[in-house]
Formats: structure tokens, sequence, C-alpha cells
């Protein structure tokens, strides 16, 4: 049995087959990973290095127990008390291309979560044209502006969500409301990808 | 000649992608460019890619933060 008693039954065999990865368990891969699992997603890759701190309580989706924990483990925990048959494989590493490229081997749709435009940049090149899905979010800094935020399909495998323009920086800070929105419209695109429905 | 970027037309004398989204300060290691129905992920090489008019050219820019 799935966290979501309203799926169809078709529906539920389109998400319970699959795996999903999700590069990053910060702001975005925390809550994405909430959302799927919520959604009826049964199988998910998830990959980070760090730990919980402080200062992550902000907006990703951890607890002030788990401060200290790595946010993988942290993350299954949570993820487990949502759905305690949810398959999660926790990855504590910091990923490169080639770990990338073995570790989500196996899932069809990867969901790009990290915070640095290098590391977007290197997952985006280490898995495109291997036949998955990328979902990736970009512009999710500050307040306001919801309506800025979009989810539009770039060629046939990618998905690109968030405003495309705002940055985290002195000026902007991450915030729980619109890392939050990014973070539902990758889980929802992942969803509508899998059900066949449009991003 | 005028090609289609992000959707509007625009006038342009760039002669390729690489040449046109240097002009807009776009830096192609740090975006995900669409290229008349082909996708280019972040660091692709696309200084071979020669506009003509009726181009059409999308980009996604990456951003900090997550």
């Amino acid at each position: 049995m799935s966290a979501n008693p309203y799926l169809k039954p078709a529906e539920r065999e389109a998400l319970e087959t699959v795996r999903v990865g999700i590069a990053g368990a910060g702001g975005l891969g925390s809550n994405c990973a909430m959302h799927l699992v919520r959604a009826g997603v049964k199988h998910i890759t998830v990959a980070d290095f760090d730990v919980v701190n402080e200062s992550n309580l902000n907006r990703q989706f951890f607890f002030r127990d788990q401060i200290g924990m790595k946010k993988v483990d942290a993350l299954k925990e949570n993820l487990l008390r949502i759905d305690p048959e949810a398959d999660i494989r926790a990855v504590d590493a910091r990923l490169d291309a080639g770990l990338a490229r073995s570790l989500f081997d196996d899932c069809r749709i990867v969901v790009e979560a990290f915070d640095s435009v290098d590391a977007k940049a290197m997952i985006l090149s280490a898995l495109a044209g291997r036949g998955k899905t990328l979902v990736t979010a970009s512009g999710l800094a500050g307040w306001g502006r919801s309506n800025a935020m979009r989810a539009r399909r770039i060629g046939g495998g990618i998905v690109a969500v968030g405003d495309g323009e705002s940055e985290v920086g002195e000026d902007a800070a991450p915030s729980s409301p619109r890392v939050g929105i990014a973070a539902a419209m990758e889980a929802n695109s992942v969803v509508a990808v899998l059900l066949g429905k449009e991003v | 000649m005028h090609i289609t970027y992000q959707g509007r037309s625009v006038e342009t004398d760039a002669e390729t992608v690489a040449g046109f989204l240097a002009a807009m300060a776009v830096d192609p290691a740090k975006a995900i460019v669409e290229f008349d129905g082909e996708v280019y992920a972040p660091g692709s090489d696309l200084a071979a890619l020669r506009l003509v008019d009726g181009s059409a050219l999308d980009v996604f820019r990456l951003t900090a933060g997550g």
C-alpha cells in the first residue's frame, strides 16, 4: 500500500514500478522526495554528502532533532514515516559525472536538486542523451512572484522549473515558500511524466 | 537577420549560436540551449551551430539555489 489511497490502478502501477533518482537532498531534493512519496512513488535513489544543520531548517524537510545526521539518512527516516514500505536507496556521496551515471542507471527520471550552478550543469551534462527524463530547477530565490514560476519542457528529455532568473545570493536568500514551490513543481513534473500528463 | 529568441523575434548579426549567446551575456556552460529543435546540455560546443534567418533559439539559464 502506498501513501496515496486516491490512485487509480493504472496510476498506481505507473508510479510504483519505476525508480526515480534525486541528486541532492537539500531544499529541493528533500521536499521533492516528500512529495513523490506522498504521491505514491515507491522507489527512490537519493544522493547527498552533507549533514543537516540548523540553517537548513528554514526550508528543508528535516527536524531539529536531526541536526548532525547525514541528510540522506535523515531524509530516509522521514520518508519512511510517510510510507514504511517505500524503497529508499540513500547514498551518502558527493556526485561526480561517473558516479551519477552509475548510481542513476536504473532510474527512468532523475531530479536535479543541487544548489550550485556548477553541480546543476554537471549532472545535466552527465545524464543528457541517456534516455532519461531530467527534471531541473533554477530561479527560486527570494519571496513572492509566485506566478513567475513555471514548468517547461525542453526538447523531449528535460523539464525545467522555476522562474529561470532569480539567484540565491546576498540579496535573495532561499526561503521555504519559493524553494518549496520549485520542489513541488519538480515532483509534480515527475508524476506528470510518469502518468503521461502535460507537465 | 531575424531569429526567434525566447519566443520573440530579434534582429542579430551574430553568425553562430555561440556568438549570439556571448552577445546576450549567456554562458553556455551554465545554460540548457534548444536550437531548432535540438537540445544542448550545459557545456556543449555551440560554435559550429550557424544561425540563419528564422532560426529558433531558447535558453534556460541555470541559477544558484536549492
